[in-house]
């Protein structure tokens, strides 16, 4: 998996693409350790380019998004379709999470700094 | 239409990079829709991570098999491996509806794989391991 970043007003963006696997996990958890020490808050993990997610992804995902709620953060997926979202909705997690079907709808739905 | 095959396997997630082009190719040859595919892949990918990762505690190398089985009606995956004895029928089911504070990282795997294939069955024979997955195709 590679990760890319863009920062989009005061939403940290991380594009994935490739497998959400172990190797895959590790590499979104170690950057999650990482934004968040860095101040970041907002984070939009954009899906559009995850072609597979197996249970260590899911379990990756887990851990980013307690990492970011005992922070007080906002977490946002974006583009997560087919087999993606069939393997959310399975393991109960399509309805933790916050989904959007685009990174703009994604971004529309962050909190708007004052 | 009976395609059939072993693969020797060491106990090493290494070796799941094989075991997914032999499916996917096997997929492709036999005209499996892509959606049917992609759920071979991922139960194949959970068992075999669980025996590479857990069968064999300590840094020995062991060797597994995996038998794969294809017919016009259904595809069969059996795995039997002589690692401590494991029942992946008894592992607990995860509670889906925990909140995301409660939520436990574990136990995901299994439950996957007996969603989207049509059985998972275990046996315990002669000190092996052996897990029967089939995905009915028709």
């Amino acid at each position: 998996m590679t990760l890319s970043e863009e920062k989009n007003g005061n939403v940290l963006v991380l594009g994935l693409r490739g497998k959400l696997d172990m190797e895959g996990a590790k590499m979104l958890v170690d950057k999650m350790t990482e934004t968040l020490s860095g101040g970041e808050r907002s984070i939009l993990l954009d899906f559009t380019d995850i072609t597979y997610i197996n249970s260590a992804g899911l379990r990756g995902l887990i851990l980013v998004a307690k990492q970011l709620a005992s922070s007080g953060g906002t977490l946002i997926l974006a583009g997560v379709s087919g087999q993606n979202q069939n393997i959310l909705e399975i393991s109960g997690l399509a309805s933790i999470f916050t989904l959007r079907p685009t990174k703009a709808e994604a971004l529309a739905s962050f909190p708007q700094r004052c | 239409m009976t395609e059939q095959a072993t693969l020797i396997l060491k106990n090493d997630v290494s070796e799941l990079k094989s075991v997914i082009g032999f499916v996917s190719d096997l997929c492709l040859r036999n005209s499996i829709p892509a959606e049917t595919g992609r759920d071979l892949i991922l139960a194949l990918d959970e068992m075999i991570t669980n025996v590479a990762t857990h069968a064999y505690p300590g840094s020995e190398a062991h060797r597994f098999t995996l038998q794969i089985t294809l017919s016009n009606e259904e595809f069969v995956a059996r795995i039997e491996d002589d690692g401590v004895e494991f029942n992946p029928i008894q592992q607990p089911i995860p509670d889906l509806h925990a909140p995301l504070e409660e939520r436990k990282v574990g136990g995901l795997g299994i439950y996957l794989v007996r969603q989207i294939m049509t059985s998972l069955e275990y046996q315990r024979v002669a000190g092996k391991n052996v897990v029967t997955l089939r995905k009915k195709l028709t």
